[in-house]
C-alpha cells in the first residue's frame, strides 16, 4: 500500500460522489479529483492537501452519483439521478443538460474520446419510464441525439455502459447492461454504432435477476468478455469475434465458451437482432 | 458461463488491461483475477474501520489512473438511495517484480 487516508475525519468528504478520477499531469500522479453536492475539489494524497476546483452556482439537491470528465479534463458532466450539469472549467459555465433533453433519472454517463462526446443513459424521458440513451457533444450540450428511445414503463437499475471498438473490422459497439423491475431480468444490449444515423441492435441477452438484489457488470476489452457479479456468483459472456474458447467453469469442469456473435448465422436480414433468453445461468 | 459461485452481491469490478487482469471487491478485500483464465491470482486486503451504525463498512469504490500505475480504493458504507458515506482512501502503486535472472 502506498498511502492510507482516513476520510471520515475530513468534513469535505461528506456526501462525496464515488465516481472520481486521477488528475492528469506530466509529473507524478498524486492528485484525485472528487465532486460533491456543492463543489469539485482535488485531494493530493501525498500531502493530504485539499483544493477547491469549482463551486457550483447552485448546489445539487442530492449527492451526485455520476462524474465524468472529457479527455483533457476541462469539461465535466456531473449528475445526481434528477439533475445533470455540464461544466466547462475554463469559462465556469454550467448548463443543466437534462432539462433541455427532458430526461431524468440518470443512470450512467460515459465519455467516448473518439467522437468527443458523452453518452448518457436515463430511465425517464418526458416523465415516461423507459430506457433512453443520448449522445451529447462535449462542448455543446445542445448538440445531442437520442440513440434509443424505448418506453417500456419499467424502472431500471445497476446500469453500466461501455464502448467496444474493433479497429481491424471498423466496428464500434455500445454495450448497455441493466436490471429491470417487476420482470426481474438482467439485460445486456449490444448496439452497432459504427455508422452515424444508423444504429442497429445486434444482440440482447436476458437473464434472471431479482430487482432487490444488487448486481453489476463490466467489460474486459482484450477478449471482449462481459463479466457479471451477482449473488449467484460470477458469470462470463463472450461478445468477441472468436467463435469459441475453452474455459474451466465454477465446478472445475472443462467447458467451451461460445461467443454471442457465433450465432450470427441465424440472422436472415441485416436489421435482425438475436435475443438470448436465459432463465438461470448454466 | 458461471466461473464462480461465491456470493458477489454488492461487489465492484474493474479491468486492469495492462496486466490482463481484473479486480473484484469482496467486502474487506479486493481479489485479482486473470482475464484470460478467470482464475484468482492475488488478493489485496483492506483494513476496514469498525462500523458505528447498522450499515457495514465495505469497499465502495475502486478507480485506476490512466496509466494503471495507481489504484485508489475507498471503503465506506452504502446508504439508502444509492448514496455512499466514505471512510478511508487506500492508494496502491504498481511495483514491478524483480527479474530473478
Amino acid at each position: 500500500m502506498h498511502k492510507r487516508i482516513v476520510l471520515r475525519e475530513i468534513p469535505e468528504f461528506k456526501k462525496v460522489c464515488m465516481n472520481f478520477f486521477f488528475k492528469q499531469s506530466p509529473g507524478p500522479k498524486d492528485t484525485i479529483i472528487f465532486t460533491k453536492v456543492d463543489k469539485i475539489f482535488e485531494l493530493n494524497f501525498e500531502t493530504s492537501e485539499l483544493t477547491v476546483v469549482h463551486m457550483f452556482e447552485k448546489p445539487f439537491e442530492r449527492q451526485p452519483l455520476y462524474f465524468k470528465p472529457n479527455e483533457d479534463q476541462t469539461i465535466f458532466l456531473i449528475a445526481s439521478p434528477d439533475e445533470g450539469r455540464h461544466l466547462h472549467l475554463s469559462t465556469k459555465r454550467e448548463i443543466e443538460f437534462n432539462t433541455e433533453m427532458q430526461i431524468s433519472s440518470i443512470k450512467d454517463i460515459i465519455y467516448d474520446p473518439e467522437e468527443s462526446q458523452f453518452l448518457i443513459l436515463a430511465n425517464k424521458y418526458e416523465e415516461k419510464l423507459g430506457f433512453f440513451v443520448v449522445k451529447m457533444d462535449e462542448r455543446d450540450p445542445a448538440v445531442c441525439k437520442f440513440l434509443i428511445k424505448w418506453k417500456n414503463k419499467l424502472d431500471i437499475g445497476d446500469t453500466k455502459m461501455f464502448v467496444l471498438r474493433n479497429i481491424e473490422k471498423g466496428l464500434k459497439e455500445l454495450i448497455i447492461s441493466f436490471k429491470t423491475i417487476f420482470i426481474n431480468t438482467y439485460n445486456l444490449v449490444v448496439l452497432d454504432i459504427s455508422v452515424e444515423d444508423d444504429q442497429l441492435m445486434i444482440f440482447r441477452h436476458e437473464s434472471f435477476q431479482l430487482w432487490e438484489s444488487e448486481c453489476t457488470g463490466f467489460l474486459l476489452h482484450k477478449n471482449k468478455d462481459f463479466v457479471t457479479l451477482a449473488k449467484a456468483g460470477m458469470q462470463v459472456m463472450s461478445l468477441g469475434s472468436q467463435e469459441k474458447r475453452p474455459l474451466v467453469d465454477a465446478d472445475g469442469v472443462d467447458r467451451m465458451l461460445h461467443s454471442l456473435e457465433s450465432q450470427n448465422f441465424l440472422k436472415v436480414d441485416r436489421n435482425n437482432y438475436l435475443l438470448f433468453e436465459c432463465g438461470k445461468p448454466t | 458461463m458461471p466461473i464462480s459461485t461465491e456470493n458477489l452481491e454488492g461487489s465492484i469490478g474493474l479491468e486492469l488491461s495492462e496486466m490482463n487482469a481484473y479486480l473484484v471487491s469482496k467486502i474487506d478485500r479486493v481479489a485479482v483475477y486473470d482475464a484470460e483464465t478467470f482464475q484468482a491470482v492475488d488478493e489485496i486486503p483492506i483494513t476496514l474501520l469498525k462500523a458505528d451504525t447498522r450499515e457495514p463498512n465495505q469497499v465502495i469504490a475502486i478507480q485506476k489512473s490512466d496509466d494503471e500505475e495507481y489504484l485508489a480504493i475507498i471503503s465506506g458504507k452504502i446508504l439508502i438511495m444509492n448514496e455512499q458515506a466514505t471512510n478511508q482512501l487506500f492508494v496502491f502503486k504498481k511495483v514491478r517484480a524483480q527479474d530473478p535472472s
